[in-house]
C-alpha cells in the first residue's frame, strides 16, 4: 500500500480541496445577496410635477439606482391611463437625461384621476412602480379617497388600481 | 408474578455470566433510570403519539371533513383574477381583512385565503371561477389546528406546555438508549425475546416484557428519527440546533422562511396623510394633486411568481403596512422546490429569492426531516410508517404499565432498587449528565430530580421506602 501514499504536502492539498468542496456544497448560498441579505435590485424614485394644468404638458421624471448608484437602464417606458380604464393606456418611452434620470412629457386634456406607471428593465432586473395624480377639484377629492383606502390596508382593488394585465 | 423487585426481566430466562460483578449493577442502574423516565413521561408520549398520528393524516381527514369547501362544484374555463376574487369577498363580507392567498395546483381546488373577520382568524375558501366563498373555518379550530396544538402544546397551550413536550421528547431519547441497553441480548443464541416475542403465555410477565422490548427494538430507530426530526421545532434545543447551523454556515440563508423576519420595500412609501393637508384643515382643494406609490395588485405578484418559475401551489402574503413586502412562498408537500420570495410592494422588485438549493446542508436536512416527520416525504408509505411508530409508542407505554403491575409490590412504587455499587450509580449519573448537557431541558430536569432526591426523598423515611431510594 506504500505506493499509494501521498507526500505530506500532497495530502494537505487534497484535504484542502476536499474541505473547500465540502464547504461549498454544504454552506448556505448567499453569494448573490448584499450585506442586508437582499438580491441586486433596482430602486426607482418617481417625481411627478407638483402642479399640473389642463392643456399644458407636465414633465414626469424618474431616477433609477442600484445599490445607491445611478443606473442606465436597457428600457424605460412611462404608461399613462385614466384610473379604472387601463385599456386607454398610452405608452411614452423615457428620455435619458444622464446619471439614472429619465423623463417623459405628457399632456392632459381632461380632468380626472390618472395613473402613471414606469416600466424599467436593466439586465434581468425589473421594476414597475406607479403613482396616481389628479387634475380638477373633484378628481383631487377622489384621489384623496383612493389614497386613504390604500393606507387603511384594504388590498389593492383590481378594478381601480391599474388592471393593466396583458 | 411474585418476582423479586430487584430481579431483572431477563433474569428468569437468560442467566447472565457471573464473571463480572459490575454488569448486574450497571443493568440495575440503567433499569432504574429507564423505569423512572418511563413512569414520568409515558403519559406525555402517549399524547404525542396520538395527536401525531391524527395530524399525519391531515390531508385525507381534512379532505374528507372539508370536502365541500376545498373543491369546486364545476370547473370553469377561465379563473377570475385574484384581485377580483378579493374585491368580491370584501364586498360580500365587509370587515374582513385578507392576509394571504394560496393558489392550488389543481384546477378542481378552491383558493384559500387567510383572513381576520371581526378579530377571529378565519380561513376562507373561494371558487376561483365564480369568486364565491365555498366555506370558512375558524383557523384556530380546524381539525389539524387542534391536533397540532395538542402535539406541540398539549392543548392547554403556552410556553410551559411546549417546554414539557420538548422535555418528554428528549427523555424519550434516553428511554430508547437505556431501553436498548436493557434489551441487548445477553445470550448469543437468543432470538426469542429479542427480535421475536414469546407470546405463548398471554398475560404473563414474559408476555408483557416481550410485547414491550421486542417492538421497542424494532421501532427504536424510527422513534429516534421522529424525535430528531421534530426537535428543530423545539424551543430550547431547536434554538441550539439553529446556532450550530449558523456556526457551521449550513443554516437557511437570510429570508429563506416566509414566517420569519421580512425585509422592507425599498420604494419609499410617502405618507399620504401629509399629502392632503387641505382635506383636514378645510383649505381650498387644489387644482391638481399627486398621490403616493400604488401597491401592486395580487395579479402583478402572480405574474412575477410565474416569471421566476415558482411552481404552484404557492401562497402570496399581503404586505403589512406601508413598508411591507409581498411574500411568495411555496406550499409543496415535498421539499425540493421550496421557494420564498419577498417583493417590493410598489415596484415589484424581487428583493429576495431563496430556493431549496440555496439552503445549507443542515437546513436541507431539517427541511427534509420535517417533511418526513409530517409524513409528506414519500406519500402514504411515509404516513403509515409514522402511524406504525406512533401506535408502537402507545403499545410500549401500555405494555410497560402491565410489566410494572406484574412486578409492583404492596406499599412501594416498585422501582428497581439503587445499585449497591456506588461507582456504577455515579458512572451512570455522569452519562446522564452528558446527555443533559446535550439536551438542556434534560439537564435542568436532572438537577431538579437530584435536588429532590437529596433534600426531600432521602430524608423522609416513608418516601425513601416508597421510591426504593
Amino acid at each position: 500500500m506504500t505506493s499509494f501514499r501521498l507526500p505530506l504536502r500532497g495530502t494537505a492539498i487534497v484535504l484542502t480541496m476536499m474541505a473547500a468542496f465540502f464547504l461549498s456544497a454544504c454552506a448556505a448560498n448567499t453569494s448573490s445577496t448584499d450585506e442586508h441579505g437582499l438580491l441586486p435590485h433596482l430602486t426607482v424614485d418617481m417625481r411627478l410635477p407638483s402642479e399640473l394644468s389642463l392643456g399644458s404638458s407636465g414633465q414626469f421624471r424618474i431616477a433609477i439606482s442600484q445599490d445607491g448608484k445611478p443606473v442606465q437602464a436597457d428600457d424605460v417606458a412611462f404608461e399613462f391611463w385614466p384610473e379604472g380604464h387601463p385599456e386607454q393606456r398610452v405608452e411614452i418611452p423615457g428620455e435619458f437625461g444622464g446619471s439614472g434620470l429619465y423623463t417623459a412629457e405628457y399632456r392632459l386634456n381632461s380632468e380626472g384621476v390618472y395613473v402613471v406607471r414606469c416600466r424599467v428593465s436593466s439586465g434581468s432586473l425589473e421594476a414597475m412602480p406607479a403613482k396616481r395624480f389628479a387634475i380638477g377639484e373633484e378628481a383631487v377629492l377622489r384621489l384623496a379617497a383612493l389614497e386613504q383606502q390604500q393606507t387603511a390596508g384594504a388590498p389593492a382593488d383590481g378594478g381601480s388600481s391599474g388592471g393593466h394585465h396583458h | 408474578m411474585n418476582a423479586n423487585v430487584s430481579q431483572t426481566p431477563e433474569a428468569s430466562t437468560l442467566p447472565r455470566k457471573p464473571t463480572t460483578k459490575l454488569l448486574p449493577s450497571l443493568y440495575q442502574a440503567v433499569w432504574r433510570w429507564h423505569f423512572y423516565a418511563g413512569v414520568i413521561f409515558a403519559p406525555f408520549l402517549i399524547i404525542l403519539a396520538f395527536s401525531g398520528s391524527m395530524y399525519l393524516f391531515k390531508p385525507q381527514i381534512e379532505g374528507y371533513l372539508y370536502k365541500d369547501m376545498l373543491s369546486v362544484r364545476e370547473t370553469g374555463t377561465t379563473a377570475m383574477s385574484a384581485d377580483e376574487i378579493v374585491a368580491k369577498t370584501l364586498r360580500a363580507y365587509p370587515g374582513t381583512s385578507i392576509s394571504s392567498i394560496t393558489f392550488p395546483d389543481d384546477p378542481k381546488s378552491t383558493i384559500k385565503m387567510e383572513t381576520i373577520r371581526s378579530g377571529t382568524p378565519t380561513t376562507m375558501y373561494a371558487d376561483p371561477y365564480t369568486g364565491n366563498i365555498t366555506g370558512m373555518l375558524n383557523s384556530d379550530k380546524t381539525f389539524s389546528a387542534f391536533f397540532k396544538k395538542m402535539h406541540s402544546e398539549l392543548v392547554i397551550g403556552g410556553t410551559w406546555a411546549n417546554r414539557l413536550v420538548e422535555l418528554a421528547a428528549c427523555w424519550a431519547v434516553i428511554l430508547v438508549i437505556t431501553g436498548l441497553y436493557l434489551w441487548w441480548p445477553r445470550s448469543k443464541s437468543a432470538i426469542w425475546g429479542t427480535i421475536l416475542p414469546r407470546l405463548s403465555k398471554p398475560g404473563s410477565r414474559q408476555f408483557w416484557r416481550d410485547l414491550h422490548a421486542v417492538p421497542a427494538f424494532w421501532l427504536s430507530i424510527f422513534i429516534l428519527i421522529l424525535i430528531s426530526t421534530g426537535l428543530p421545532w423545539s424551543g430550547v434545543l431547536g434554538g441550539q440546533i439553529d446556532r450550530l447551523a449558523n456556526a457551521t454556515h449550513t443554516n437557511y440563508p437570510p429570508y429563506a422562511l416566509s414566517f420569519l423576519a421580512k425585509p422592507d420595500s425599498v420604494t419609499v412609501a410617502k405618507d399620504v396623510a401629509d399629502d392632503v393637508p387641505w382635506a383636514a384643515e378645510n383649505l381650498p382643494v387644489p387644482e391638481s394633486a399627486v398621490g403616493g406609490y400604488i401597491r401592486l395588485t395580487v395579479q402583478d405578484v402572480v405574474a412575477i411568481a410565474d416569471k421566476r418559475q415558482v411552481k404552484l401551489p404557492y401562497t402570496i402574503s399581503m404586505p403589512r403596512g406601508e413598508t411591507g413586502v409581498y411574500t411568495i412562498s411555496t406550499s409543496h408537500t415535498k421539499p425540493g422546490n421550496d421557494a420564498t420570495l419577498h417583493i417590493d410592494q410598489y415596484s415589484g422588485a424581487v428583493l429576495t429569492d431563496v430556493r431549496f438549493d440555496d439552503y445549507g446542508l443542515m437546513a436541507k436536512g431539517i427541511t427534509i426531516g420535517i417533511a418526513l416527520h409530517e409524513g409528506r416525504l414519500f406519500g402514504l408509505a411515509n404516513q403509515l410508517l409514522g402511524l406504525i411508530t406512533a401506535i408502537g409508542v402507545m403499545v410500549l407505554a401500555v405494555s410497560s404499565y402491565f410489566m410494572w403491575r406484574k412486578r409492583k409490590p404492596q406499599g412501594k412504587l416498585g422501582a428497581p432498587g439503587r445499585p449497591k455499587d456506588k461507582r456504577i450509580t455515579i458512572g451512570v449519573l455522569l452519562i446522564m449528565l452528558v446527555l443533559g448537557a446535550l439536551m438542556p431541558l434534560v439537564g435542568l430536569s436532572l438537577i431538579v430530580v437530584l435536588l429532590l432526591d437529596l433534600l426531600i426523598i432521602r430524608r423522609i423515611r416513608p418516601l425513601k421506602h416508597w421510591f426504593s431510594a
